[in-house]
């Protein structure tokens, strides 16, 4: 169904339309947030606030931009808010399903799974959310600018500190050299 | 492009889309440079897409649609309670002072009124509700 459809009736109070709304847009959402959050825990409550959030102020979203940006704009304050009131967030272990030949290979990508995620964890909130957006969903500069409430200018900056910060990274530890 | 010069925020920008730019050419200083940075961003990009989000989530939709109606209606309770507390009081306030200018009279015609003629409203009302 076409998703304005689906947003007029859900801003009219069709309860169906509403869940199937969030439903479809619950993929991306999950994993933006759990990109920003890398803690499966804490992302799991920011995903239940934002779309609680969503469906509070439903009739004051206007359809300028896509619903998933919307959402994606009101998971990126939560987080910044929740980050306000915790200071430090600490990076749970990642599990990952190997199909590698060897223990050693999988330990070994497992640990340089774990560095990725780390290098991501270690970036200023504010890039981060720039670079997750570019990198993983292709937003435009203008979109992430609208998301994120800065100028262009300083998105474009955040990103490209961003990429040359995740290169350094990578080289320091050893990753990019192996490619 | 070709005789501005290009720096390594120009080929970031290139390899998002967000800037056209013509195929770097070997008669600029920094060619070599700028290469060997397109390379490295390219190989930082296949790392950084092992990233997976396919993580366990349990999220309740229809139980947090739920839960926002549920929280808009006591909203709507606390108003509404609000405008009749704020509304008695006007009513009162305004009895009381016409009542105080008038005289006690006035009072005593008014509950007079409304004792005698409020029953008969409930007949209609009545008649409303069963039709």
């Amino acid at each position: 169904m076409d998703e304005l459809i689906l947003i007029k009736k859900a801003q009219n109070g069709n309860k169906s339309a509403l869940n199937t709304l969030l439903t479809n847009n619950y993929p991306l959402i999950k994993g933006y947030v759990i990109k920003m959050t890398s803690n499966p825990s804490i992302a799991e409550d920011i995903i239940q606030d934002t779309m609680l959030k969503a469906v509070l102020n439903i009739k004051k979203f206007q359809a300028k931009a896509k619903f998933s940006t919307w959402l994606i704009t009101i998971a990126t304050n939560i987080y910044r808010d929740y980050l306000r009131k915790h200071k430090t967030t600490e990076l749970i272990e990642e599990t990952q399903q190997s199909s590698y030949s060897s223990p050693e290979d999988a330990t070994i990508a497992k640990l340089e799974y774990k560095e990725i995620v780390n290098i991501i964890m270690k970036l200023p909130y504010e890039k981060r959310t720039v670079f997750i957006l570019k990198h993983y969903y292709g937003y435009k500069y203008d979109e992430i600018s609208e998301i994120v409430n800065c100028p262009i200018g300083t998105v474009r900056s955040r990103l490209h500190n961003s990429i040359k910060f995740i290169m350094n990274e990578l080289e320091k530890g050893g990753i990019l050299i192996d490619q | 492009m070709t005789n501005k010069k290009i720096t390594k925020e120009d080929i970031i920008d290139n390899f998002y889309d967000e800037k056209k730019l013509n195929n770097l050419n070997e008669s600029l200083d920094n060619y070599e440079e700028l290469n060997l940075f397109k390379e490295k961003l390219g190989k930082t990009k296949n790392i950084m897409d092992m990233i997976n989000d396919d993580k366990k989530i349990n999220i309740d939709i229809l139980g947090i649609i739920s839960k926002a109606e549920s929280i808009q209606n006591k909203q709507k309770e606390k108003k509404e309670t609000f405008l009749f507390i704020a509304t008695a009081f006007i009513i009162l306030f305004c009895f009381s002072l016409i009542t105080f200018t008038l005289g006690s009279n006035f009072f005593i015609t008014v509950q007079l009124i409304i004792f005698v003629l409020l029953p008969f409203s409930l007949i209609p009302m009545a008649k409303l509700t069963l039709k």
